[in-house]
């Protein structure tokens, strides 16, 4: 399983963003052995529930299996031939009386089993789900970056679900289906091991027939799974980007590579479908042709004196059914089992992805952090040859402003992502407080820090919930005041419920400034000793701003501050301002240091105002 | 939802198929039942009277219908997948047109998610439902009927069983039925929420990293699963139930048989060949009870998917275009955009209108910029120029024409829009930019990029325009992103262009130098310019200054400098304050 990771991973390669097609051409040999090996294991966490299940199991089929005897033994006290005219009522009130006592027990155990048997594949399922939900929260930054959120969305959903309804339909069939084969082997054994023979003969012919079967089955199955992740990330990617779409025109367009995408899921799912549906047809034949040989060997071997009569052909038709019934149920499931083979495969593939490693042994506690950032020599790219920070060196004093300027994609975001390490640099050291950042705990390291994006990101909840995402044991009080701070209190308090409003799917219902807002309470009430604010108030007018940035300059108060912005009023009160361009500091200091300079900054200051 | 809509259409392309599905099953019910028949003669004549010529015959026979049954059963698969793919795949595509016609109103009430799930899930439970029903809703009722009377047929005493079992099973078969479907609905709601949660995490992973909030966001995940496997378990629990109790009447039907058979054997009504067969026949009856009430679960799950694609279906866009609209392009008369008493509330908003009283004359060629705090409407304002949403009341008019009597079409092809966020999808830099438009050259596509100065750094890739972008241009920068935006719109050569905050992520200096190139490049276009800067916006032929939904003052910087408080606020908020202009 391992070596599959290793693989999969590295093919990731140089500027290629892995689009919602990426894992189509992963077409090689799979390893459904082991796919279904850890599917197993996971059932064997419950151990208990698992032993007590396979032990219910067991007995009820058994049970069932060992009511032949009494059916055989029935069926012979009411047969009337040649050798006697009468049947024999005694032992026909015995029989049945044992069978029925032989089919309550079993029916008891079935019932065990299925309620425990649906506890224990919820179980799992609950654990599969929170196992991937934890691995994406796990998974580095660049991941997200490099993947699209459609196909994630399908795995979690549809690939699990495809596990969920398999697992509890086929887990507790599975394992009877393997107990009543075997009973039932060795009962036909015991009536007559010659008939028991040529009721086999079928078994190699229905194996062949599958696995012929299988093999394309799985095929179109795993071609079917992809085409709808693809169509999944084609939706999404659409639907949210509606208002472009709809500004350029592009619905035909849109629906256009839609049709193309849902041609290939339609044609790989009709031939899943027919291939896997032959199974249920062929088994059935298979079994018709047991019954045939059942009749012919049976009546054959009456005439002789081998042990057989009436009563043994009549439980040999329900033994040999209760011996391929199973492997005809399996083959009736075969359709789920293999979509939910190709499901855990996808599953799998996120759980075997590389996590964000944490190698920090440095325990930091975020409020006694000073808040001294230094790069030094700091080399970092996001795609290997395409350095975006070159031999960086930068020195940041506690409770220093940084002011981060530059034209577009020279670096400045990056300073950020590599500053809270959601990519680590290729060489150079990072340090906080004099300590590599890279020996500190993450989570020390990140909750000295407060970031504040361009592009908001609300949760769904009401507006004390997404504010509280800064700090979780706030009261309402401090809640209330952190939006004051960032100005946000007299907007909120305008809406209908105030802070109780309740927030649609990313924020819809507030204006992109009202988000913005939200998200600076949030980092107020976090209270990080660094703070970043990457662009974040572009998208706040300037008169909301002023207001702001009032409330900005008390928080950066006593915190290491960068400041990624291009609104002069925002950069001038910085203590240093650093001029970034191609992945380098061509210059830097204070405001009125830069302009007498007359260098880039003083180039870039006048450009501003051009129109004059 | 006033119009009815017929899931059942999609179906009526495979007409033939959909028949042929139940018939060339009914082939292999009719086979399956003869085989025990068939048995009873080789137990009865074959050995009990010692005729091995009627084994072998009769098991000849037995042989032959079992192949014909082979060929039934595979037939009907046949014809039942092609249909239910079929089905499906005409279904997900119509439900992708019908909300490719969505305006934001209805977007917003569905929601992203939901609307994938819909499209996807909701599909597929329909057309797992439909080949269920055309391979078992035959099937499992003929298989029961078949039985009894083939029962019946070896001797009529055997009914008795059935009159007492049959009614007994109906009912359990209704009543789980029942108390089953309002969880399976309830189950889906979770589904839903799950859905929403891990939505979240992946645009905000960014966020929940930097406030360390991984753990929170797996407690409220595995909340909302407790409360899904909760649910589940239920239902799963009671389908536990099923089993066994159709178990309990298989076996006691079982039982019955054979006492009643030897009953009758002993009376010489019948022989044991039959009691075998009529073992075998009670078994098929129960057995296709059973698979009905599996099928009735399946129908009540199906159910909650069918109403979600209704929805869907039967949502009609708040904005259409009228019959005889406009669709072709008429020479412009008077002004380019002129808004008449718009007033603008949003569809699902509670509360005041965000826009009122709106009145604008913008004239061809002319660069018109508007400025105002955050919420005072800007953003509503421009997005009714393109009839995103409609206005409430008053009127917006498009080189004098009603947007509303335009084709939507014919309107956005005049309108280059760029979007406060800026929005990249998969595929080449070069695909991105040619959505402006789809015949366009290399040439030309160069030509936008370099007016919207995004030329330099695309040409810096290793893949220049070829360079993939992953969803939404995640590998890209705030400024790149908005540029690539920009290089769309102007590809589109449109006689309006619309920028909505979107030069924000710009630095300045590359700001001023896209503002020149569209002077020079761009010369009669219509420019709306929404902008926080003071001086994006000091050049413009107008500025309008809009506060708390309103127009509060409109005029040239020099004009509004006099007149407008709000305006001279903002000016010195940026520029006027702390003398920077010391060189």
């Amino acid at each position: 399983m391992t070596k599959r990771t290793a693989s999969h991973t590295s093919p990731g390669g140089p500027g290629r963003p892995g689009g919602p097609g990426a894992h189509m051409f992963g077409e090689k040999a799979k390893n459904r052995k082991g796919t279904i090996l850890r599917l197993i294991s996971y059932l064997g966490k419950n151990k208990l529930v698992l032993i007590m299940l396979v032990v219910f199991v067991a007995v009820s089929s058994l049970s069932m299996v060992y009511g032949s005897t009494f059916q055989k033994s029935a069926i012979d006290a009411i047969t009337i031939d040649s050798g006697r005219l009468h049947i024999d009522t005694e032992a026909l009130f015995r029989s049945l009386l044992l069978l029925c006592v032989v089919y309550l027990f079993s029916i008891l155990f079935n019932f065990l089993q299925g309620f425990l048997g649906a506890s224990l594949s919820q179980k799992t399922v609950r654990s599969m789900r929170n196992d991937l939900f934890k691995k994406m929260s796990g998974l580095p930054v660049r991941y997200f970056d490099t993947h699209a959120h459609g196909d994630l969305m399908s795995r979690v959903t549809n690939d699990i679900d495809n596990v969920s309804t398999t697992l509890s339909q086929s887990i507790t069939s599975l394992f009877s289906s393997a107990m009543t084969v075997t009973a039932s082997f060795v009962m036909m054994l015991v009536y007559s091991p010659l008939m028991t023979l040529i009721t086999l003969l079928g078994i190699p012919l229905s194996l062949l027939a599958t696995r012929v079967v299988a093999k394309k089955t799985r095929f179109y199955f795993k071609k079917q799974q992809s085409s709808l992740g693809k169509l999944n990330g084609h939706i999404e990617e659409m639907v949210a980007g509606q208002k472009t779409v709809k500004a350029f025109n592009r619905e035909q367009i849109s629906i256009n590579s839609f049709e193309a995408i849902n041609e290939a899921l339609r044609d790989s799912s009709i031939k899943a479908q027919i291939f896997s549906g032959m199974v249920g047809p062929i088994m059935n034949v298979v079994n018709n042709i047991t019954f045939v040989l059942v009749a012919i060997s049976g009546g054959l071997l009456a005439f002789g004196d081998f042990g057989v009569t009436v009563g043994t052909i009549s439980a040999f038709i329900t033994l040999s059914r209760q011996f391929t019934r199973p492997i005809n149920e399996i083959a009736n499931q075969y359709n789920a089992i293999q979509s939910a083979v190709a499901g855990a495969e996808r599953v799998f593939e996120v759980m075997d992805e590389e996590s964000e490693t944490d190698n920090g042994k440095i325990i930091m506690n975020p409020e006694e952090v000073t808040g001294h950032v230094e790069f030094e020599h700091v080399n970092f790219s996001y795609v290997p040859d395409k350095p975006v920070l070159k031999d960086f060196t930068l020195d940041v004093l506690p409770g220093q402003k940084i002011a981060l300027v530059g034209p577009t994609g020279a670096g400045k975001t990056t300073v950020v992502n590599l500053i809270t390490r959601f990519y680590d640099i290729n060489d150079g050291i990072i340090k906080l407080d004099g300590k590599n950042i890279n020996d500190i705990r993450k989570h020390d390291l990140r909750r000295s820090i407060g970031i504040v994006l361009q592009d908001t990101v609300l949760f769904s909840g009401d507006i004390y919930d997404n504010i509280r995402f800064g700090r979780l044991d706030a009261t309402e009080e401090e809640v209330e005041h952190a939006a004051m701070t960032a100005n946000a209190h007299s907007f909120i308090s305008r809406l209908p419920e105030g802070y109780k409003t309740v927030l649609s799917e990313e924020g819809s219902n507030l204006s992109q400034g009202q988000r913005q807002l939200l998200s600076i309470a949030r980092a107020v009430l976090a209270d990080p000793k660094i703070l970043i604010l990457d662009e974040a108030t572009s998208s706040i007018d300037t008169r909301t701003e002023m207001n702001v940035q009032k409330a900005m300059i008390s928080l950066m108060k006593g915190r290491t501050s960068f400041i990624i912005a291009h609104r002069l009023s925002t950069i001038r009160d910085a203590d240093k301002i650093l001029v970034i361009n191609d992945g380098r500091i061509v210059e830097s200091g204070n405001h009125e240091d830069l302009l007498k300079q007359k260098g880039a900054y003083y180039t870039l200051y006048k450009t501003q105002f051009a129109n004059e | 939802m006033n119009k009815k809509i017929k899931l059942s259409g999609y179906i009526k392309p495979y007409a033939v198929a959909a028949i042929l599905a139940p018939l060339t099953m009914m082939v292999e019910v009719v086979m399956d039942l003869l085989q025990p028949a068939l048995m009873a003669d080789v137990i009865n004549i074959g050995i009990l009277e010692n005729r091995m010529d009627v084994i072998l015959w009769t098991s000849l026979k037995m042989l032959i219908f079992a192949v014909i049954g082979m060929v039934g059963g595979m037939s009907c698969t046949y014809f039942s997948s092609k249909v239910s793919q079929n089905f499906g795949a005409d279904l997900r595509s119509d439900l992708f047109k019908k909300v490719q016609t969505f305006s934001f109103a209805e977007t917003d009430k569905f929601s992203t998610g939901s609307l994938v799930t819909r499209l996807t899930n909701d599909v597929t439970q329909l057309q797992n439902l439909l080949m269920m029903s055309l391979r078992m809703l035959i099937r499992t009722p003929l298989m029961c009927i078949g039985g009894i009377v083939m029962a019946l047929s070896m001797d009529i005493k055997f009914g008795l069983i059935l009159v007492v079992s049959m009614p007994i099973m109906l009912t359990i078969v209704v009543l789980i039925t029942k108390f089953g479907s309002p969880l399976f609905s309830k189950m889906q709601k979770f589904v839903d929420k799950l859905n929403a949660v891990t939505q979240e995490n992946l645009t905000g992973v960014r966020v929940v990293k930097a406030y360390v909030r991984e753990e929170n966001e797996i407690e409220k995940f595995s909340s909302v699963n407790d409360d899904l496997t909760k649910t589940t378990l239920k239902v799963m629990r009671m389908m536990a139930l099923l089993s066994p109790l159709m178990m309990l009447f298989m076996n006691g039907s079982v039982v019955a048989v054979i006492y009643i058979g030897g009953l009758q054997v002993e009376a010489k009504a019948i022989q044991v060949g039959q009691v075998t067969s009529v073992v075998t026949y009670m078994t098929q009856i129960l057995m296709s009870m059973m698979m009905m009430s599996m099928l009735f679960m399946m129908l009540s799950r199906a159910k909650a998917s069918y109403d979600r694609v209704k929805e869907v279906m039967a949502t009609e866009p708040s904005v259409k275009d009228k019959e005889d609209c406009v669709s072709s392009f008429l020479p412009a008369k008077g002004s380019s955009v002129v808004f008449e008493n718009v007033s603008f509330k949003y569809p699902l908003a509670m509360g005041d209108p965000v826009l009122r009283d709106i009145n604008i004359d913008i004239k061809p060629g002319q660069t018109v910029a508007i400025l105002g705090s955050t919420g005072s409407g800007k953003s509503s304002l421009v997005n009714l120029i393109p009839r995103f949403y409609d206005v409430s009341s008053g009127r917006i008019l498009v080189d004098g024409i009603d947007v509303k009597d335009y084709k939507s079409g014919t309107l956005r092809e005049k309108i280059g829009m760029v979007l406060q966020k800026a929005v990249l999808f998969s595929g080449s830099i070069a695909e991105n930019i040619r959505w402006g438009n789809p015949s366009a050259s290399d040439d030309e596509v160069y030509a936008a990029a370099k007016t919207a100065q995004a030329d330099d750094f695309v040409k810096a890739f290793p893949d220049g325009y070829d360079t993939e972008l992953g969803q939404g241009g995640l590998t890209l920068s705030g400024g790149q992103k908005q540029r690539l935006c920009i290089a769309r719109a102007l590809l589109k050569k449109p006689q309006i262009l619309i920028m909505d905050d979107s030069t924000s992520a710009l630095d300045m200096g590359t700001e001023a130098r896209l503002k020149k190139a569209l002077k020079t490049d761009m010369k009669d276009m219509t420019v709306i310019l929404i902008a926080q800067r003071i001086s994006s916006v000091m050049a413009a032929d107008k500025i309008i200054v809009m506060d708390g939904g309103k127009i509060s003052a409109e005029g040239t910087h020099e004009e509004l400098m006099q007149s407008s408080d709000i305006y001279k606020d903002i000016y010195s908020s940026q520029i006027g304050q702390g003398g920077a202009f010391d060189d």
